[in-house]
């Protein structure tokens, strides 16, 4: 009962508020009312009616005071005047409404941008995967420590001693590093389709803890090579290919021309590796028992579940002394291998995470300044309304009464710039989804994180709230009288205020140069990358992959005389100049054939440490279609076959390095390891970018003629703009073999331009988010000077009045500007160089502390905040010296 | 109309009109007049004390109220006893009659 009443008392204010209008009436009836009855009665016993009336209002007393009284009864008044300090927000917020724009825009800015890119990382970095107790995953792969490439493959071999002799994994399961290549082609449901796909051990789905929404996932047996093909597939091919039939178990799927039947599906969270679609058991998909038993095939990784308490330490520890111990059973010549082990979770994030970092960092950074921003116009303003309390404490506003409705102001001022912000954030969130690069994982998952939302908006709050109390705080101590006159001199707290505002924009002006900078070096680093002397010639060249998976490809004959004759239909189409086939066409990502090589005269030992080479397989019009300069020598042609000697190709800058100012033709290397043939170099061609863009490697290429790795990318020079030749090639390739899919069709200046999209992501966030920051900081300084300059408008006009002149004027305030200015780029340089070394793993070509940008930045920020300081300095000379001195 | 005034005892109020609304409904106005004629003119309850109390008592469960036709066809509000109301009359009627028997044993003893 007692806890009854209690609730019923706490909840009365808000359940007046609900009924107040209609209590409101209620009230005003029954005063009516008894006042019409007391008149009545009154004229009855014979008063005149005008008598009556005045007798009534005499006697009912203060119909207000009684008002009031039935109000607070109902528990109206506290609510009530709530409503009225609202109002009162509401009204000061539009009386100024250039305050309340740039009070509204700042918070919203700062609470926006920081909602958008902490949902983000909320959702790419912070999220869990679907995976069990995703902490005890990790991936292992070998390493080659003396040869300065520190991941290597496993083979399937090597991957089965890994598993037999650890004793710190529970499971153990393999797929290949990456899904380049084992895509397969769909079909017989009407055109073909290229499916991106990734073979399995049966168990990997049971050791990351994954449960399939449909179906079942591998069993045991099918890691066995004569096993029935089956297929598991994701969600999103499920639906949008079979409608979310559940049909579609048990249905056979013809994948490059074999059967494999579907038994599952998993959800749609399940995204691993990223972009996968199919999963196929290892063993039976490869048909080939050669790849599960050949040593040298190394394609797989590992990956493993830690037994509970085990580290990542000691699986590193072991598994490098495994792998050494079957290098040197194996080779015992070579040196020997190690093994890497990254948690899974760091291996799937690894490069997005550096950016995503960097991007929250810039962020709170923003929002920092926009608090300090907040502040001072919050300051900025008490000053202003500072008579406006004095009077209205003279008028005799109780302090508590003062302090609620300046907090009712804050209040206002941060919720309406939160729901700005939210409203930003929704839009900057599809944006990011929209223009944010492909390969971030997950990014298409991420929605406006309510937490993140409100503990941005907390912060603004509770900026608001202090910087809106000040005032109240600092009137409720001031001698009325004083401020009343506020001409005569200004009031004590108002020199702490000045400090404490230079003070804010000093700190805003730190912050701001540091993210300049930031800003400044990306972007520099950005016009790096693409100043990037590619080696070939990325326009008027059209790229796509013609994957000869079909078994009827198998033989390398029919695959040679497949591509031969597809050269010669292309090049005879009218404006395709040049076509070539090659391996693996560019910026592809890190992966490749790697070759490592003995030179001629090299002993063993040192050929060891040889770099490995990115090798291509091409056809004799490679260099001509890709404009690649040939620097020496000659090209492939048709007549280098498996009957004359083995040629290659080799790039300048091994060429350079091998044999400096010699002539490297005719000069011989062989691969690495006994019993290979001589390859003798015939020509030199321009070191091109394949793997990545900020990376030269050496190249190595082999004609087509003369070995078996594969060729899967049609390159076609143009004489105009590519895009208008596709209809011809595929028709071309049609004709020849109706059931190829051509896939991934894109212009080369396409792939370099997407290869730069995150850098660019980067760039232009970073940007965004400096140019912002230097507005708030500009308007932070000018904000200061000005109220400065009309705080001293009197001195200024003694000054002039005793002879002073505009210049000198101008220089005082300048001064003043300035000095706060320099004092906040030399914090912020400390700081900058500080934090953008955290950043030197997203730079290409450029220091971290590089000093052009530094001192550019610096000027930059002065000369802006120098014009900041100068537009109201000289608002102040044009002052008129006898205004000036009746001022206020 | 010359009243001689009394000074109602703090919390008394609440008792009378409690008592008034024991025979039935009534408005603000009926419920002073009550009060007037039933302390044979001594008590002249002020509407400043009145309605304030109503509305208290309203909101502690003690009364209820509707809007109703008067004897003259206007609309009044019209308030009566709840059933918490009827049990906190009882107990402060016996409360208040052991309270005046004392006070009024103490007054005369000489």
């Amino acid at each position: 009962m007692a806890l009854f009443e209690v609730i019923k008392a706490l909840l009365r204010p808000i359940r007046a508020l609900w009924r107040g209008r209609q209590l409101e009436r209620d009230i005003n009836d029954e005063v009516a009312f008894h006042i019409e009855t007391i008149i009545r009665q009154n004229i009855e016993s014979g008063m005149s009616p005008e008598e009556s009336r005045q007798a009534a209002l005499r006697r009912f007393g203060s119909q207000a005071h009684i008002k009031e009284k039935m109000r607070e009864s109902r528990g109206l008044v506290f609510t009530e005047a709530l409503v009225q300090d609202l109002r009162f927000g509401f009204r000061m917020l539009r009386k100024n409404p250039g305050f309340s724009f740039v009070a509204l825009l700042t918070i919203g800015l700062g609470i926006g941008i920081n909602s958008a890119i902490f949902s983000v990382v909320n959702a790419v970095l912070i999220n869990p995967f679907p995976f069990k107790d995703q902490d005890r995953l990790v991936v292992a792969w070998k390493s080659d420590p003396a040869a300065n490439n520190p991941l290597l493959e496993l083979s399937y071999a090597e991957f089965q001693d890994w598993r037999e002799q650890n004793h710190v994994f529970e499971q153990v399961a393999t797929m290949p590093t990456t899904t380049y290549g084992y895509g397969f082609t769909l079909l017989g449901e009407g055109e073909p389709v290229q499916i991106e796909s990734t073979r399995v051990s049966a168990n990997f789905f049971d050791l990351l803890g994954a449960k399939p929404e449909l179906g079942r996932t591998f069993l045991p047996e099918e890691d066995n090579i004569n096993s029935e093909r089956v297929v598991v597939i994701s969600h999103t091919l499920w639906e949008e290919r079979y409608g979310g039939s559940r049909d579609i178990i048990g249905k056979t799927l013809n994948l490059s021309g074999r059967g494999f039947r579907v038994v599952g599906v998993m959800p749609r969270e399940f995204d691993f590796p990223h972009g996968v679609d199919m999963w196929t058991p290892l063993a039976s998909a490869s048909g080939n028992p050669a790849v599960l038993t050949n040593r040298g095939a190394i394609f797989l990784q590992m990956i493993g579940r830690l037994k509970p308490g085990a580290t990542v330490e000691q699986a590193q520890s072991e598994l490098d002394a495994i792998a050494h111990r079957i290098s040197l059973q194996q080779n015992p010549k070579d040196s020997p291998n190690g093994a890497i082990v990254t948690p899974l979770v760091e291996h799937i994030l690894g490069g997005t995470r550096p950016a995503l970092y960097l991007l929250s960092a810039a962020a709170v950074l923003v929002l920092l300044i926009v608090c300090v921003n907040m502040a001072n116009l919050l300051l900025a303003r008490a000053t202003v309304r500072h008579k406006e309390i004095a009077v209205r404490t003279a008028l005799g506003a109780g302090r508590t009464r003062l302090i609620r409705q300046l907090l009712t102001e804050s209040l206002l001022l941060a919720l309406a710039g939160g729901t700005c912000g939210i409203a930003l954030a929704f839009w900057a969130i599809r944006i990011l989804r929209l223009v944010g690069p492909s390969d971030i994982p997950r990014l298409g998952d991420v929605r406006v994180n309510v937490s993140v939302f409100v503990a941005a908006l907390v912060i603004a709050l509770i900026t608001s709230i202090i910087f809106g109390l000040m005032p109240a705080l600092a009137t409720s101590k001031v001698d009325l009288n004083e401020a009343l006159k506020e001409g005569s001199g200004k009031v004590a707290g108002d020199r702490k205020g000045r400090a404490l505002r230079n003070l804010l924009v000093i700190g805003e002006i730190a912050l701001t140069l540091i993210l300049l900078v930031g800003a400044g070096l990306l972007i520099q680093s950005f016009r790096n990358l693409q100043n990037v002397s590619l080696g070939y010639d990325p326009n008027n060249l059209l790229t796509m992959q013609v994957n000869l998976n079909s078994p009827k490809y198998r033989d390398i004959q029919q695959n040679r005389q497949f591509f031969r004759e597809l050269i010669q239909r292309v090049e005879s189409i009218p404006g395709a100049t040049a076509a070539a086939v090659m391996t693996l066409r560019p910026l592809e990502g890190p992966v490749g054939w790697y070759f490592s090589f003995q030179v001629e005269g090299q002993s063993a030992e040192v050929a060891e440490n040889n770099p490995y080479l990115n090798r291509q397989a091409i056809t004799p019009d490679y260099f001509r279609a890709m404009g690649i300069p040939l620097v020496a020598g000659r090209p492939f042609v048709e007549q280098d076959t498996t009957e004359t000697p083995r040629v290659v190709i080799i790039s300048e800058n091994m060429a350079k390095q091998y044999w400096p100012g010699q002539d490297p033709i005719g000069k011989r290397i062989k691969a690495l390891g006994d019993g290979n043939d001589w390859l003798t170099i015939v020509g030199v061609a321009k070191e091109a970018r394949y793997m990545e863009l900020n990376n030269v490697r050496m190249d190595i290429y082999f004609p087509y003629t003369q070995t078996t790795i594969p060729r899967r990318y049609l390159v076609v020079r143009t004489a105009t703009e590519p895009q208008a030749f596709i209809g011809a090639i595929r028709n071309e390739v049609a004709k020849m073999d109706k059931d190829l899919p051509v896939v991934s069709v894109k212009t080369m200046s396409q792939i370099v331009s997407e290869s730069l999209a995150k850098p660019r992501f980067n760039m232009l966030l970073l940007g965004l988010f400096a140019a912002l920051a230097l507005i708030l900081a500009s308007v932070g300084i000018y904000g200061v000077i000005t109220y400065s300059v009309s705080q001293r408008t009197r001195e200024i006009g003694v000054r002039m009045a005793l002879g002073a002149q505009r210049s000198d004027v101008v220089k005082l305030i300048v001064r003043h500007g300035m000095i706060v200015t320099l004092l906040g780029v030399a914090i912020g340089l400390i700081g900058a160089a500080g934090l953008t070394r955290l950043m030197s793993v997203l730079l290409y070509g450029v220091n971290a502390t590089d000093p052009t940008i530094f001192s550019g930045i610096s000027l930059l920020l002065a000369i802006i905040s120098l014009i900041a300081c100068y537009v109201p300095a000289r608002r102040a000379t044009k002052v008129d010296p006898t205004i000036a001195l009746r001022y206020e | 109309m010359k009243n001689s005034k009394v000074e109602l005892l703090q919390g008394t109020l609440d008792m009378l009109i409690l008592k008034s609304l024991a025979t039935g409904s009534m408005h603000g106005y009926d419920i002073v007049t009550r009060i007037h004629q039933m302390s044979d003119d001594v008590l002249m309850v002020q509407e400043g004390s009145l309605y304030p109390a109503l509305h208290r008592m309203e909101e502690r469960g003690l009364i209820e109220s509707e809007w109703g036709l008067s004897e003259n066809n206007r609309r009044a509000k019209y308030y009566k006893l709840t059933k918490s109301g009827r049990k906190q009359l009882e107990n402060e009627a016996t409360d208040w009659a052991r309270l005046s028997t004392a006070i009024s044993k103490v007054m005369q003893a000489t």
